[in-house]
């Protein structure tokens, strides 16, 4: 048979070929502290490229994910291939125990800026701590964080609690390290309320419960577009970047289809996607979700600090809020 | 009830593989139970000591919704019987207890919480201990309703007509005579309530979770998922171990046998003043525990947000959500198979019950995992077969559910297995038919109302099972009683709610139950 002999010469032109031209199967499991329609939409996309890959997901707040991941890890039973959640302390700590597989970004634009722990776990979309406003409840808007202060803000204030939320813990570690624990002393003076998560903050915000909120900015803009009474304030101090990495597990089975699913996020199309949700890219050039101003201007990365008094922060914040 | 051991020599090979089962599957049934209490026991002094508050908070929680429950369910009881309202006022009182308990707490989220559907703000704070007890005691007053009506049913008229031709005042007929009668009824009721609300996952779960406020159900959850503590499991063991402690005293109470049913009676004259307090009652307490939030919960599921109108978005992309359409797949396909096991598994234990004592034993202790808070067995099963290839596959769920529903089925089964079904067995044996042969023609098709009765028990429980999903799913594995947990955590008021309309169609099928057949 002519063609058999031909078997070896095909066979070495596809192990010649660069990993993402191979047609990839099988499954790949992602466990995120993304809400579930945003992440729906990025797999669509991978999906509509890989049709013989299945992508499933763990969804639930970040705490919650990494524990099952930490269960997973201590029972040697793992099931994530890909994780995707707002703790950069945890993904810093799973990097160096050399869990994490090198990202494969290669044939897309990453700037390097965006790359951590050896290039093990990336951001791939920027969110940002920011002042969501109820136009209804307060008439004049506040110019940054240290408005919040003020008396047009008394009792009508509110923000997630950092035991819960990583992006609250990234707004209690920045603004307690750049201005004090004063400042949190002086927003508990003035009545700041401390509620679960942002998803419940925002609900409330909008509600007109309270009049303002310190959230997370997509959320708000998104809310703002559907007809919710709400403003996005980038405070003047700089607003809060909050680290939301991801990175492919070393255990995972599926490898290259799960970095197949990271620079498909790195994409011209995925990160198109994350403007249509209202995230900033990460990618130069990319086009900028409506609402946002052309710059960001952002306070101090505080994740290291946050990284080292993680316990501390939460503590001192648990006693001024009274939190359990 | 239970039908007498007779003819056991005669009953060959069948019930000895019965009785090896109904072994087998109490042991697997008792491990994950046993495993939990072993793997928590060290915990327990740090439980007691840091989450006291919870504790508190459960135990006030718990007696306090058993109170409502019982007070207004066994008020409606006590009216409706004695005002001789018709039968089908039982459908209305009953229609809140088919409603899942998380389910509700959305329902009176849509109709008062913040973003409700009737007014915008919110009316009442529904992220607190007030909602908690809300949405528990529209869900729990109907089954004391239920259990309470059953027991005066039972007791018949007799006893307060005698007491009226004494010559007592209904009120003082009612207080000396009727109640006192029915003791042995309500503690049975106020231990079964009780023990529902203390294991109750769902309720807590969706309006405590916000509000920081803990039950010792939902603190197991959050011990389980907290990253922070070293070894999650045996604290969320430790407070398991509360949970059974909690539990322990309610097994002391007395079982619920309400007694026979008495004979014919002499219609009392029911006083038109009587009539028109039962009947406002009865309407009072449709309109507002039941209309009410689910009406709220049907329009918040066709709303557009920030507007007023109609559209069915919130479905669309309810389904434009891979492991929402999963979950809804998963959750209907278990339903059917638990239930169908649960069924055909419950006439098995209970044959076996019939011809041997040790079988007997065996499958009393099946209802452990049943009464029993579902926490505990969920753990025990993370204990158990948390490492093995099950883990993350429906099928994991599928023996959680059989093993904490099998108990429900196997009650039917008993009650259906009455001496007159064994004398026409063992006519047939004495002609010469075989085992298989007497399972197929004689025993299957007299019990099939009953089989069709347990299955419908069984199906809404799984269909809606939230207690030991939402610590045992994992992807792949997704139902939708927990898919509509995730949407209200992540704010998604209205998908919830599509989700939670669409469990609600999907368990109708349940009002199929014949009347007092419900567990």
């Amino acid at each position: 048979m002519k063609n058999l002999a031909l078997l070896p010469v095909f066979l070495g032109l596809f192990s010649a070929l660069p990993a993402g031209a191979q047609a990839l199967n099988g499954t790949v499991t992602l466990y995120t502290s993304e809400v579930l329609p945003d992440v729906q939409v990025q797999i669509d996309g991978f999906r509509k490229l890989n049709p013989n890959v299945d992508v499933k997901v763990f969804r639930s707040g970040t705490g919650e994910v990494t524990a099952k991941l930490n269960a997973e890890l201590a029972a040697g039973n793992v099931q994530a291939d890909l994780l995707w959640v707002a703790d950069p302390t945890y993904f810093e700590s799973l990097s160096k125990k050399n869990l994490f597989e090198a990202l494969n970004v290669r044939g897309v634009r990453v700037p390097s800026s965006a790359l951590y722990g050896d290039g093990t776990y990336g951001e791939v979309r920027k969110l940002y701590n920011v002042i969501g406003v109820n136009t209804k409840v307060v008439s004049a808007l506040p110019a940054g964080f240290a408005d919040l202060k003020k008396p047009a803000f008394k009792n009508k204030l509110a923000m997630p609690s950092p035991l819960f939320s990583g992006g609250a813990l990234a707004t209690a570690g920045t603004l307690s390290r750049t201005y004090g624990w004063t400042y949190f002393q002086a927003l508990a003076t003035n009545g700041l309320k401390i509620e679960q998560s942002n998803p419940i903050t925002t609900t409330k915000l909008i509600n007109g419960e309270y009049g303002a909120a310190i959230l997370v900015d997509y959320s708000l803009r998104r809310e703002a577009a559907k007809g919710a009474p709400l403003a996005v304030v980038y405070p003047r101090e700089g607003a809060i970047l909050v680290s939301t990495p991801i990175a492919v597990l070393k255990s995972s089975p599926n490898k290259a289809a799960a970095q197949a699913f990271v620079r498909y996020l790195y994409s011209g199309e995925g990160q198109a996607n994350f403007s249509k949700l209202s995230y900033l890219p990460v990618v130069p050039g990319a086009p900028r979700p409506a609402g946002v101003p052309a710059s960001i201007f952002t306070l101090p990365s505080a994740d290291a600090y946050i990284a080292q008094n993680k316990a501390d922060i939460s503590a001192r914040f648990s006693a001024l809020f009274n939190l359990k | 009830m239970r039908a007498e051991p007779s003819s056991t020599q005669a009953r060959s090979r069948f019930p000895r593989l019965g009785t090896a089962g109904a072994v087998l599957l109490s042991v697997a049934a008792l491990l994950p139970l046993i495993g939990v209490l072993v793997r928590g026991a060290s915990a327990v002094v740090s439980v007691l000591r840091g989450d006291l508050d919870v504790v508190w908070t459960t135990l006030w929680l718990v007696l306090a919704g058993t109170a409502l429950s019982v007070i207004l369910g066994g008020g409606l009881a006590v009216l409706t019987w004695l005002a001789r309202l018709p039968r089908w006022t039982d459908a209305l009182l009953a229609a809140g207890y088919l409603v899942p308990p998380f389910i509700g707490a959305a329902a009176w989220l849509a109709a008062l919480g913040p973003g409700n559907v009737l007014a915008g703000r919110t009316l009442v704070p529904m992220y607190s201990a007030t909602g908690i007890l809300l949405a528990w005691t529209t869900h729990y007053a109907p089954l004391a309703y239920l259990l309470l009506r059953a027991t005066l049913n039972a007791q018949g008229d007799q006893p307060i007509l005698a007491a009226r031709i004494h010559g007592l005042s209904l009120s003082r007929s009612l207080w000396r005579v009727a109640l006192p009668l029915a003791a042995r009824g309500l503690g049975a009721t106020v231990t079964l309530v009780a023990l529902s609300l203390l294991g109750n996952y769902g309720v807590p779960a969706v309006l405590g979770f916000p509000a920081k406020i803990y039950t010792l159900a939902t603190l197991a959850y959050a011990r389980l998922l907290n990253p922070a503590l070293s070894d999650p499991l045996a604290a969320a063991s430790g407070v398991a171990w509360l949970l059974v402690l909690l539990a322990v005293p309610a097994f002391f109470r007395s079982s619920g046998d309400t007694g026979e049913v008495s004979g014919a009676s002499f219609p009392l004259p029911v006083s038109p003043a009587l009539s028109r307090v039962a009947w406002s009652s009865v309407w009072t307490w449709t309109m507002l525990a039941v209309a009410l939030p689910l009406l709220a919960l049907l329009l918040l599921a066709f709303q557009p947000p920030y507007a007023s109108g109609f559209t069915l978005a919130n479905f669309q992309t309810l389904f434009e959500v891979d492991s929402a359409r999963r979950g809804l797949i998963n959750s209907v396909g278990l339903a059917v198979g638990t239930s169908l096991v649960c069924a055909l598994l419950g006439l098995a234990l209970a044959r076996a019950g019939q011809g041997s004592r040790l079988a007997r034993r065996a499958v009393q202790l099946l209802n452990l995992p049943y009464l029993l808070p579902g926490t505990l067995l969920a753990l025990g099963m993370i204990l158990t077969l948390g490492r093995t290839a099950l883990y993350a596959t429906p099928l994991f769920l599928m023996l959680a559910y059989l093993l904490r529903f099998v108990a429900p089925g196997l009650e039917n089964a008993q009650a259906a297995l009455t001496p007159a079904l064994s004398q026409l067995e063992f006519a047939a044996q004495v002609h010469g038919v075989s085992p298989w042969q007497r399972l197929w023609r004689i025993v299957l098709p007299l019990l099939r109302p009953q089989l069709v009765a347990s299955f419908l028990v069984v199906y809404p429980l799984v269909l809606s099972e939230v207690t030991l999903s939402a610590l045992l799913y994992a992807p792949g594995s997704e139902t939708a009683g927990v898919n509509v947990l995730n949407l209200l955590s992540e704010g998604n008021l209205r998908s919830a709610a599509a989700m939670a309309v669409l469990l609600l169609v999907l368990g109708l099928p349940t009002l199929l139950v014949p009347r007092g057949q419900r567990a």
